[in-house]
């Protein structure tokens, strides 16, 4: 299954027709409304999630808790961001929420987080991947919470660092940092043995 | 990192996003019937009134309290407005006073 990637491109999500119908009186409205939204975003929140968390179970609560947070507080949604922008700040803050329960602790060495997280993925039946992208996966994983976000924004869903400091609230010298340590550390994790 | 894949390597279960959708229908339907139960109106204007007349003895209640205290300006007017814990009556307490063997026979003794 190919996922949707989170659009980058402004004019598919900015102006969604079904916003305004999501706080809309008429039940019928805010019905479709809901399914605009569902189609629009499920599949890239989900996706987003399992980047991050990988386990499927994790990201399926991560993804709902998102969802539902957003249709709850709709009417807070003040328009002074963009709705993607909105949401990909709730999203972020959740996932960050749910990889800091998950924290592996400081005293297991980089090299016995990447060996663990290899041997998870090669575990998971909802996991399929060559071991090129295996590895990629296990060394994602291990990266702190922040770069991980980082990383997977702007590697997998190719977000400019503007928008990743407007989702985020961090400056964009400190994401390009945060992205550049996060690729040195993939880099030596991903090369594969000759 | 361009020879890195970008392709998502992660499957779900059949039917898992018509499932998760199904449940986030029902969960928001459930908060909505809480909301709209805790909204109606005549719930509502009972707590009103209950809030109202909370907030009235609570600002009764404080200026008594205030009032009872603004007065005094020494301990001893505080004193005087504590409810004394013994009852003597005053002609048993003249009595006391007046009973010579209590200052002349027994405290002068001591002196």
């Amino acid at each position: 299954m190919m996922p949707k990637k989170i659009s980058n491109d402004h004019d598919a999500y900015e102006q969604p027709d079904w916003l305004d119908g999501m706080t809309h009186s008429n039940p019928h409205i805010r019905s479709k409304a809901f399914e605009g939204f569902m189609n629009a975003w499920q599949q890239p929140i989900y996706f987003y999630m399992r980047k991050l968390l990988v386990n499927h179970q994790d990201a399926d609560d991560a993804s709902q808790e998102v969802m539902i947070q957003v249709l709850k507080s709709i009417d807070t949604f003040q328009k002074k961001a963009t709705f993607s922008t909105w949401l990909m700040t709730i999203a972020y803050h959740k996932a960050m929420d749910a990889m800091r329960k998950r924290k592996t602790h400081s005293w297991v060495s980089l090299d016995a987080a990447n060996h663990a997280a290899l041997s998870h993925l090669n575990e998971d039946a909802l996991f399929d991947a060559d071991e090129a992208e295996t590895r990629l996966q296990a060394a994602i994983s291990t990266l702190p919470p922040r770069q991980r976000q980082v990383f997977v924004l702007r590697y997998f869903d190719e977000f400019s660092f503007r928008k990743i400091a407007a989702i985020t609230g961090k400056t964009e010298g400190a994401l390009k940092a945060s992205f550049h340590h996060a690729s040195k550390k993939i880099r030596a994790n991903v090369v594969l043995p000759a | 990192m361009e020879d890195m894949p970008t392709s998502s390597p992660f499957n779900v279960p059949d039917g898992f996003f018509d499932d998760q959708r199904q449940r986030i229908r029902q969960r928001l339907e459930e908060s909505e019937k809480s909301a709209s139960r805790f909204n109606q109106p005549a719930r509502r204007s009972w707590m009103r009134a209950a809030a109202f007349w909370i907030g009235i003895i609570g600002v009764v209640f404080s200026v008594q309290q205030w009032n009872a205290h603004a007065a005094c300006q020494t301990y001893a007017c505080l004193l005087e407005q504590q409810e004394p814990s013994l009852n003597v009556p005053d002609d048993m307490l003249e009595e006391w006073l007046d009973d010579g063997a209590l200052f002349d026979d027994i405290l002068l003794d001591d002196v």
